[in-house]
């Protein structure tokens, strides 16, 4: 009898160990920086060629969207804090200056950060106070 | 109208105090007068939160812009179909939703309980009116649904139109039914421990409910999946994102439940563990619309940011420490009925299952909350992305997988070395088989192999039992395949319907394997009448189009598509503009077969009429869909009701505890 609770303690043990393994290995192998338009600003020396998330707005600066070759260049920011953006893809269909977006991608050495993921917010925030434009 | 909303919620708050202060006094004193009236309390709760939904669905239906939120979600152009759904559309909305589906459970677990488990209903009423009262004092104190513009606008902004898709329309109230269903079992689960009843009989009562909240949760996820794949126009179905981590979290941990249920019903053990699943999944689902909601954590879905974080955090702490301070109370009473007696059997392989699905849990919570742990502890935000939840979560996913191929054949107590041969000896044998010549097809992806490997053993098991139950039904009763098939499952509905929810979840699994191992992606650049190449598809760029519609500007491209140099299909990728949101959106054009996904984005056009498009081949998704709804199929076979001669059930209020197996089976007609 307790011999079988020993066996069943050294599965279970086993079990939990390699999740807890796989937890804290997967952890270690692909975090990144999730930081804020001022804070990357803050820390633009020590952040070249890091792996950063970045949560901001989109500005009101001119959006280079070059359909051929599917890159779409903005900035990011507000007018104290600004990061320029390369990001490779497709334009998100909620894309437009105003709009909070989050992105992940390394920042160069020219200080732009060349993003391979863009999202943005999800359409059940829409929410917003002001009525959108009509342009 | 709007008026009668606000006021409805008001006294549906001061109700709900006084169901839960009767009730717990009604128990204290031994009062089943007081328990009456909380009852009537709660069943007013119900009237009175079906009052604003329809004041609510009033104002919507009736275009009174004066209420802010429905100046919001709707606007004039839209149709009614949509209208109905702005209900949920929003913060205010969705919260509205919730509390009602709430109530409306509370009101039918009180109805039928009206004459079982009485020592725990006062409890059971109290907890769900304690969880109605967190919403009805969000809704009351912080964000009022009824809430008035200074001055009413002549139209309204109208409802996103990305959530304009019929899935969208039934998926939040899937998941509501779902997260909420759960707080039923939660309820009994408190009742239980606070009155001390803890045989079997309550896990019995609540047996149906958590299979149905199961099932919507499952339904859920899996139509944000689809809306997800079809809408959004990235190629996926799942990108670990919090609010998807928030809905996928709960389900975990109630699929432990579901299955280590049946080791208590059966052999009297994990009792303990049982409790806890169910308070974890509770707190899960409360935890989960705390993170939609707070804004805690930056999600692409997260509603704005609100002060309703503290409040969800308090009632989340306060609901913990009553939950643990009770279940230490009652542990000398939760002691197992039966020892274990091997490691190699059926109990064993449920507590396994188990550890899987609450690991999955946990990596899914570590990974969703590392920017707020990384933060706390040294000071910076990090975030981990979807490698992570991959990395962690294939692995156990697939242990999973397994254990679902074993467990239900496996013997109980102790297995002996002819059982598991006599069980699992053809099922190996089909998998190493067909893994074998996939392997000499070409197939090479180890992790590929090694799911579909997994997938042939556990649909092995399952026809293998089918197989054995019909051909023991027709050595008793004869007839053909067909008919001992029926009878068979409905003999035994439970076990079968599992069955096919497993058979399902293998088909659900090929297909994630297949779009994740084999997906192919390419972009691609015309001009009118270019031709470009896509894995075994060549697309030729025949047309650009453009429609004004009475909602929007439509820009559609006319592509043919070859496939070995015959006609495959005719698809038109389409870009549209929202008037009265100025909203673009890209509608994916998808063509769909058992073999591959042909999923076609048009990413943006020149005034040339030069199209970049976003071209992906999704290998197996089809099987995914088709494997929801064997899932749906099996569930609901499992929860329908036996049919049992009708045996006479009225026994006095007093005698619960007694309940016939019959009255169980006949709570849910």
């Amino acid at each position: 009898m307790a011999n079988q609770y020993v066996k069943l303690s050294i599965g279970v043990v086993i079990i939990v160990a390699s999740i807890g393994y796989l937890i804290f290995s997967g952890a270690t192998g692909s975090t990144m920086y999730f930081l804020t338009v001022p804070e990357i600003q803050q820390k633009l020396g020590m952040l070249q060629g890091e792996a950063v998330r970045v949560a901001g707005k989109v500005t009101e600066d001119p959006i280079d969207w070059d359909v051929r070759n599917l890159s779409l260049g903005f900035v990011m920011g507000d007018e104290h804090a600004r990061i320029p953006v390369r990001y490779k893809g497709v334009k998100p269909d909620m894309f437009q200056p105003g709009v909070d977006v989050i992105v992940e991608g390394r920042i160069d050495r020219d200080g732009i950060l060349t993003a391979s993921v863009l999202m943005t917010s999800c359409p059940s925030k829409y929410q917003d106070e002001k009525t959108p434009p009509s342009s | 109208m709007s008026d009668i909303g606000g006021v409805a919620l008001k006294f549906a708050s001061v109700s709900a105090i006084y169901a839960v202060i009767v009730a717990l006094m009604g128990a204290s004193l031994k009062r089943h007068d007081m328990l009456r009236s909380a009852e009537r309390a709660a069943y007013a709760v119900f009237w009175l939160v079906t009052v604003a939904m329809i004041a609510m669905l009033y104002a919507l239906l009736a275009h009174d812009f004066r209420l802010q939120y429905v100046s919001h979600v709707s606007s004039r152009s839209m149709s009614t179909f949509y209208i109905i759904a702005a209900l949920w559309g929003g913060q205010e909305g969705s919260m509205l939703l919730w509390l009602w589906i709430l109530v409306l459970y509370s009101a039918i677990a009180v109805r039928q309980n009206r004459l079982r488990n009485q020592a725990l209903m006062p409890y059971v009423v109290a907890t769900l009116m304690v969880t109605a009262l967190l919403f009805l004092a969000m809704l009351v104190l912080v964000d009022d649904p009824f809430q008035l513009l200074p001055h009413e606008p002549r139209d309204g902004q109208g409802l996103n139109p990305l959530l304009q898709n019929p899935l969208m329309v039934i998926h939040p109230p899937n998941l509501y039914l779902g997260f909420v269903g759960f707080s039923v079992p939660f309820a009994f689960a408190i009742g239980a421990l606070a009155s001390g009843r803890l045989d079997t009989q309550w896990i019995r009562s609540i047996r149906r409910w958590t299979l149905i909240a199961w099932l919507f949760l499952t339904v859920g996820i899996l139509l944000g999946g689809q809306w997800a794949y079809v809408e959004l126009g990235w190629g996926g179905y799942w990108a670990w994102d919090p609010v998807e981590n928030a809905s996928f979290m709960p389900w975990l941990t109630a699929t432990a439940f579901l299955h280590s249920v049946m080791v208590q019903e059966k052999k009297g053990m994990l009792k303990v563990w049982n409790m806890v699943l169910i308070i974890l999944t509770y707190a899960l689902s409360i935890f989960g619309t705390f993170l939609t909601r707070s804004g805690i954590i930056a999600s692409v879905h997260a509603f704005a940011q609100s002060s309703l974080g503290p409040y969800f955090l308090f009632y989340l702490a306060g609901v913990l420490l009553v939950a643990i301070t009770l279940l230490v109370k009652r542990l000398p009473q939760l002691r197992s009925d039966h020892r274990l007696e091997s490691v190699v059997s059926r109990e064993s392989s449920f507590l396994f299952n188990n550890l899987f699905l609450v690991g999955i849990m946990f990596a899914v919570l570590w990974g969703t909350m590392f920017p707020v742990i990384s933060e706390a502890v040294r000071g910076v935000k990090i975030s981990v992305a979807a490698p992570f939840f991959n990395q962690v979560n294939v692995p156990l996913g697939l242990g999973l997988l397994l254990l679902s191929g074993i467990c239900p054949l496996i013997a109980w107590r102790k297995a002996s070395l002819r059982n598991l041969r006599r069980n699992f000896l053809y099922p190996l044998t089909l998998s190493f088989v067909v893994t074998t010549f996939l392997y000499s097809m070409g197939i090479r992806h180890v992790v590929a192999l090694i799911s579909f490997s997994i997938c042939l053993f556990v649909f092995g098991t399952i026809v293998l039992e089918f197989y054995r139950g019909i051909r023991a039904r027709k050595a008793v009763s004869g007839g053909n395949i067909g008919h001992a098939l029926m009878a068979l499952v409905r003999r035994n509905r439970r076990r079968y319907g599992g069955y096919i929810v497993h058979f399902g979840a293998v088909l659900i699994f090929v297909g994630i394997t297949g779009s994740s191992a084999y997906q192919t992606e390419k972009d691609v650049v015309l001009r009118l009448g270019e031709k470009a190449s896509v894995g075994h598809f060549v697309l030729q760029y025949d047309d650009f189009l453009r429609k004004i519609e009475a909602t929007h500007e439509a820009f559609l491209v006319k592509l043919t598509v070859l496939q070995n140099g015959a006609h495959h299909a005719t698809l038109y990728p389409e870009k549209r503009l929202y008037f009265a949101q100025n909203q673009p959106t890209t509608e994916v054009a998808l063509r769909t077969s058992p073999f591959e996904d042909l999923y076609i984005i048009l990413a943006g056009f020149e005034p040339s009429r030069e199209i970049a498009l976003k071209v992906f081949i999704n290998p197996l998704v089809f099987w995914m869909w088709m494997g929801g709804l064997v899932v749906v199929l099996g569930t609901i076979i499992a929860i329908w009701p036996e049919r049992r001669p009708s045996l006479p059930h009225s026994q006095p209020a007093e005698q619960q505890g007694e309940m016939t197996v019959a009255q169980g089976k006949n709570a849910w007609q």
